[in-house]
């Protein structure tokens, strides 16, 4: 005999953002074509809530914790406090890597590395998909050729990305993606520290058309997740199906960010932005200038935080990526 | 008259023993006054990260978080004394009739409506006593570590105190209402004076629904008894706030089979949903409003528009349009411009041979552009709930509120013409104005103007600090002009409090009344519908623009805003509407419903700032409807030239 499994997928922000839109287009759909796949009589009833129908961005951890949504994204680098381990990325800048490698890395951390996991149980949730996101550079009112240029100048930067600019005589502004557009047309900001992903959907090229290619490092910046006690409820094939499907959201949503990167870069550069790469040398002593974040940052966060420092540095060695500075060592 | 004041006028004190009840009310009290100080610090606190920023380029780290934090802790210290002084929000038509002529009824009804807000903060309280305890022990922090971190405990702590005074404040009301329905019981009148019939139809609804309620119901049909019970017991006047909480507590108990997640929800909503920078400037903009109000500033604008206008047909008319349209960019709230503009215009227009019904019309009308020319703290609520720059949606509302202004003057100018009977008035022959004094008349305010609208679009600080600034350059005008003593500086603050709390309460409970929606799929299914059924952008938006003036006529601009915006923003941009036109149109909407029968909040302010026997408040409606008419063809206009609103941007 069938049974109706009744589950709600939700988020903060619309499904047209790459880490909701794979939720929509495929996590959920393909939950039933799953079920029929393996010759299962049940089915999945949805119960879809995007765009911030039940909570919003600052509470993506709690609305999955609570059981608002049963399956949902969790934005890690709005929580700190409360996830400080899947924030390691937020302390260790100019580590370049492809989304790709940290999707990888991350996956890696997840299931290897205890203290990951206990981050999610303490938030009664289960992990099920890595996401990360592409390269932060800048985008600015005015053109970036050396640190001299940062100097005296105020760029949108929030939470912890404010300290990347440590040193260069620059200081960050807090507030969230809506407001850069505006703050820079008027001057309150000279800039912000963003994704490519971010800058073309806020038009962020038309107040600031300097876009300078400093790769600070991609973030990992949240994971597709389950509420706890609904993942308990369900048997053990349907576990193994969101797993898969998991998998499938952090390749996915990877494919689609890597893709856009290059896209909007086109993009922008024919809409007139002025696209230019920041000097190597200068990048150096920019990094090098910078306190040691990521020694801080473990030494707060004991053994736990030297192991994913160092597992994070580690993986993005083996795979090729360049760490500008060994924040490990 | 308001519950609390009628208990006090016809019983002389509350149920409770006087003394506990006079502590208890001093504790209130004394936590609003706390409330209020501290608002008025944050004013300080961002003005300094402005200048830091701007002037010395250093950052104030986490000021955005404390004020999150702070405005949430500092409605929690109010809620209980902007109870007890009457202002939670509630539709007044039936239960004022009521509790005056069938107090047996009204009375019952307020004493079941406050036992409902009594449960309603309890599970606050309830839901969120172990999260303070938790946080309290694990000494739990916020912020970003290795940048800023504060401890939250006290946070916690004062929300839980918060919420379990406005519990007890609820059921002290309780007692008190009923102990006015057994008096009532004893005096009654022979003939039909209990009001059985208002009581009967209420039962008989609470039973049809619980009974509904009860059955075996699809989600999307929950949501939608949900609906038909929130306008039922909105009629019935209830607290609109109350109202949402209520329903969507049962709702999500409903939908989901766990009351244990409707306690969550509650909690969660409470302690984070107002956690924000935004909601933490709304009593800056609205304390802006006030202090300007008593710098008098607005009567010297209001003499040199005299003056200028002298001779127009109808002058004095479009003198309090232009009065009130200069005065509007700089204040931004639609009620401090109607209580200004009373006492100011109304009486010189009588005095003139204006007939009453227009004296106090045009005021009524003009003063919506208060909330449309920016600052606006409409567009600011909007901008919160549609995700879209405060800044654009500013710039945005300049044209339509210059296109309302004019369109008002027009009007006024052409009922001088042709309906000279309607309007009255006489020449004025005002000389009394020299381009020299009117232009030492107008100094302030355009000091002010540019100090606002210069600080924003000069980037030295963002639509959202505006209201610091804005507020503090009051301040400064109305001490350097002697307008301002201590009393009345208090006055302002605790009015306030008083205001910010009812319009953050219902943000909350409509918050959680949206959540139980979304839960139940209605507005995903209404979405669906609207985008198949192939009404088009158009024949959408004059469906949501009847709605929204139908919901004019009984709640107010917030309300309306909160409870239609989260279902109505998705349905416009899968169609493809410019969502800062789709602002502009929807706030011009709203405020429409300031100056319709039965609720219009503008006309109750006319009315209650004149305090003039002979002019009642039908009169007032009656003379504001000319311009409810030129705000439905500024709407049209609007909607048909999105260009209006987004040339500018
Ligand atoms: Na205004
Ligand atoms: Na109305």
């Amino acid at each position: 005999d069938a049974k109706v499994w009744k589950l709600t997928a939700a988020s903060s922000h619309p499904p047209i953002v790459p880490w909701v839109a794979v939720i929509k287009n495929h996590v959920v759909p393909q939950s039933n074509v799953r079920l029929k796949e393996i010759g299962s009589p049940d089915s999945i009833k949805w119960t879809q809530a995007y765009a911030g129908a039940l909570y919003n961005f600052n509470n993506t951890l709690e609305g999955v914790q609570d059981g608002l949504t049963d399956i949902g994204w969790v934005g890690t680098l709005w929580e700190p406090v409360k996830m400080p381990l899947h924030n390691v990325t937020f302390y260790a800048p100019f580590v370049s890597a492809t989304v790709h490698q940290l999707v990888e890395i991350q996956e890696h951390m997840e299931t290897t590395i205890p203290a990951m996991k206990k981050e999610w149980d303490k938030h009664n949730q289960v992990y099920l998909g890595a996401q990360a996101a592409d390269t932060y550079h800048i985008v600015s009112t005015f053109p970036i050729n050396s640190m001299a240029d940062l100097k005296g100048k105020k760029f949108m930067a929030p939470g912890a990305v404010a300290n990347w600019l440590k040193g260069t005589g620059a200081i960050g502004i807090n507030g969230g993606l809506p407001v850069y557009y505006n703050n820079m047309k008027t001057g309150v900001a000279d800039g912000a520290i963003i994704i490519t992903t971010g800058m073309l959907p806020f038009k962020l090229h038309e107040a600031a058309p300097y876009i300078t290619k400093v790769d600070m490092g991609g973030p990992i910046s949240g994971a597709l997740t389950m509420n706890k006690d609904s993942w308990k409820k369900l048997p053990a094939h349907m576990k193994i199906l969101f797993r898969d499907l998991g998998r499938d959201y952090a390749r996915m949503q990877s494919d689609i960010i890597a893709q856009k990167e290059a896209l909007f870069l086109k993009i922008m550069a024919k809409q007139g932005a002025k696209i230019s790469e920041f000097p190597a040398s200068e990048r150096k002593k920019w990094v090098n200038g910078l306190p040691d974040l990521a020694g801080n940052w473990a030494k707060a966060n004991g053994a736990a935080g030297k192991q994913v420092l160092s597992a994070f540095m580690e993986g993005v060695r083996k795979r090729g990526g360049k760490p500008s500075r060994d924040w490990d060592k | 008259m308001s519950a609390p004041e009628a208990l006090e006028s016809e019983q002389g004190g509350t149920s409770l023993p006087r003394r506990p009840a006079e502590i208890f009310h001093m504790i209130t009290s004394g936590m609003n006054s706390l409330g209020t100080f501290w608002v008025f610090c944050l004013m300080f606190l961002i003005c300094a990260e402005i200048t830091g920023r701007f002037a010395f380029n250093y950052a104030i780290r986490g000021v955005s978080e404390i004020i999150g934090y702070s405005i949430v802790t500092a409605v929690f210290l109010q809620f209980a004394s902007t109870l007890n002084a009457g202002r939670f929000t509630r539709a007044e038509l039936l239960i004022e009739w009521l509790e005056k002529r069938r107090p047996v009824a009204g009375y019952s009804f307020m004493a079941l409506f406050y036992l409902l807000g009594a449960a309603a903060f309890g599970f606050i309280t309830y839901g969120t006593y172990p999260k303070f305890i938790n946080a309290w022990l694990e000494n739990e922090i916020t912020g970003v570590p290795g940048d800023f971190t504060f401890i939250i405990w006290p946070f916690l702590g004062i929300i839980v105190l918060g919420a379990g005074v406005t519990a007890l404040e609820f059921i002290i009301q309780f007692f008190g209402a009923l102990r006015i329905t057994a008096d009532a019981w004893k005096k009654r009148d022979p003939s039909d004076r209990i009001g059985w019939p208002a009581m009967a139809v209420f039962v008989v609804f609470v039973a049809i629904a619980g009974w509904v309620g009860a059955g075996d119901l699809s989600n999307v049909q929950i949501g939608l008894l949900s609906i038909v019970c929130m306008l039922v017991f909105i009629y019935c006047g209830m607290h609109i706030g109350v109202a949402l909480l209520v329903l969507g507590f049962l709702g999500i108990w409903l939908i989901r089979g766990d009351p244990a997640l409707s306690i969550r929800v509650l909690s969660r909503a409470s302690t984070e949903y107002l956690n924000s920078y935004f909601f933490g400037v709304v009593p800056l903009f609205v304390l802006m409003g006030l202090l300007v109000a008593v710098s008098d500033v607005g009567k010297e604008t209001f003499e040199v528009a005299r003056w200028a206008l002298r001779r127009v047909k109808g002058g004095l008319g479009v003198a309090t349009v232009v009065a009130n349209a200069i005065f509007a960019s700089i204040t931004g709230s639609s009620i401090a411009s109607a209580a200004v503009f009373t006492k100011i215009a109304t009486p010189e227009m009588l005095r003139h041979g204006y007939t009453p019904r227009f004296s106090v019309g045009v005021v009524a009308g003009s003063s919506v552009l208060g909330m449309l020319i920016p600052p606006s703290l409409l567009l600011i609520i909007y901008g919160f709930l549609a995700e879209e720059s405060v800044g654009r949606l500013f710039l945005a509302a300049v044209i339509p509120g210059i296109i309302l202004a004019t369109a008002m003057s027009l009007g006024i100018v052409l009922m001088a013409i042709y309906m000279p009977k309607y309007i009255g008035g006489t020449e004025i022959h005002a000389e009394d104005e020299s381009i020299r004094s009117a232009a030492k008349k107008l100094f302030p305010i355009l000091l002010l103007v540019v100090l606002v609208l210069g600080g924003i679009y000069g980037g030295v600080f963002t639509p959202t600090e505006a209201g610091a600034a804005g507020a503090l350059g009051a301040l400064v005008i109305a001490l350097a002009r002697r307008k301002l003593t201590w009393s009345n500086l208090w006055t302002t603050v605790i009015e306030t409090g008083h205001v910010t709390v009812s319009i953050l309460f219902l943000i909350l409970a409509a918050r959680i009344y949206g959540q139980m929606l979304a839960m139940s799929n209605l507005p995903q299914q209404v979405s669906g519908f609207a985008a198949e059924a192939n009404l088009g952008l158009y024949g959408f938006m004059f469906a949501y623009i009847v709605l929204l003036v139908f919901l004019g006529t009984i709640l107010d601009s917030v309300s309306i805003m909160v409870i239609t915006l989260p279902l109505a923003i998705p349905v416009v941009a899968s169609m493809g509407g410019d969502l800062i036109w789709f602002g502009i149109v929807s706030v011009v909407s709203v405020e429409i419903g300031l100056l319709t029968p039965p609720l219009g909040i503008t006309v109750y302010v006319v009315k209650s700032t004149l305090d003039d026997a002979r002019v009642s408040l039908n009169d007032i409606f009656a003379g504001a409807f000319p311009f409810v008419i030129i705000m439905l063809l500024v709407v049209a206009l609007l909607v048909a030239f999105p260009q209006l609103s987004l040339v500018l941007l």
